[in-house]
């Protein structure tokens, strides 16, 4: 029998027909499933996904870093202040604690600081006004007279 | 290209997924898992692929392929080829659901994959061929041979048995 014959071929359309109607079964399929899965997918896609994951890991590098290099540093300036501690001569005899340490040598102010006038006018109000030396004429005569600019006057600052 | 919309994604899941749930059946251990693995990868394409159907065929044979070697020794294989799953949720008014599924089951392999794709999956014989990696030659005549055995085991040779009890 010849299955290429015009008979068998249209048994053939036929039983293609009866197949296509036969439905498949999709119990078991959830396209809302396959879509929350899909926009999971997507959300997961993006360039957040390496953007976030690299930047965390680029800070911690730096964080680590800087903990150790400051931990190094410090270790570096504890040790230097320890050699020089060492370094540094001890004090030939340490001082008596209750020996009181000696003050500073006063130098009283000249007579005729402000403060020393003061406190013999406060103390002596006559005395010291006695102590002054009175002004005399003689004394005025040899105090040059001072500058006073005046209008319509060429003075010396102006003159060449 | 640009990847896949959401809509179309949707569109494609709902004409095209039960053919292919049932065209990942043809290997035993293999199911909905797998179809819905298809359609993801499908989601994650940068690209879509220039022909999406015998993309997502060739998506699930390859991942039914490999299923399959990999449950091969298990007991769950023996299982399921020696009692299918209802394949099909409605035959015709003269073949209930599971005499469909038994029909088909009992095809050779090579056989089966190539009319699923064609009937169901509604490809050419040229997409086939490529899915299958097979002359074209070779498409059609598995094609012509499995739909003659089916047509004389639906013509009165073939015995009808009783639905399989499911065993939870």
């Amino acid at each position: 029998m010849d299955p290429n014959s015009p008979r068998d071929q249209d048994d053939l359309i036929d039983i293609e027909r009866r197949l296509a109607g036969w439905r498949p079964d999709m119990d078991r399929l959830s396209a809302d499933e396959l879509m929350f899965a899909a926009g999971q997918a997507a959300a997961r896609r993006g360039p957040g996904r390496i953007l976030w994951p690299a930047a965390t890991a680029l800070f911690f590098a730096i964080a680590v870093g800087m903990g150790v290099w400051g931990f190094t540093e410090r270790t570096e300036r504890y040790a230097l202040a320890s050699r020089i501690r060492e370094s540094r001569p001890a004090p030939s005899a340490s001082p008596s604690p209750n020996t009181p340490e000696s003050p500073e040598k006063y130098e009283p102010p000249p007579p005729n600081a402000y403060l020393s006038m003061r406190r013999s006018a406060e103390q002596d109000p006559n005395r010291w006004l006695a102590s002054l030396q009175p002004v005399t004429p003689a004394v005025l005569a040899q105090t040059p007279e001072p500058v006073i600019p005046r209008s319509g006057q060429r003075d010396r600052f102006l003159d060449p | 290209m640009r990847s896949i919309t959401p809509d179309t994604l949707g569109w494609l899941y709902r004409q095209h997924a039960p053919a292919l749930l049932l065209f990942a059946r043809q290997w035993p251990g293999s199911g909905d898992d797998l179809v819905q693995e298809a359609f993801l990868k499908l989601a994650r394409q940068a690209a879509s692929p220039e022909h999406v159907l015998p993309w997502l065929y060739r998506v699930v044979r390859n991942a039914a392929l490999s299923a399959n070697r990999a449950a091969a020794r298990s007991r769950e294989r023996e299982r399921r080829a020696s009692a299918p799953e209802a394949w099909f949720a409605t035959a015709d008014d003269q073949l209930a659901a599971h005499d469909a599924t038994r029909l088909l089951a009992e095809l050779p392999l090579e056989q089966r994959e190539v009319i699923v794709a064609r009937i169901w999956g509604e490809l050419t014989f040229e997409e086939i061929a490529q899915l299958v990696d097979c002359p074209l030659a070779t498409a059609h005549r598995r094609y012509h041979t499995g739909l003659n055995e089916l047509k004389n085991r639906l013509d009165g040779s073939w015995t009808r048995t009783p639905p399989a009890t499911k065993t939870t």
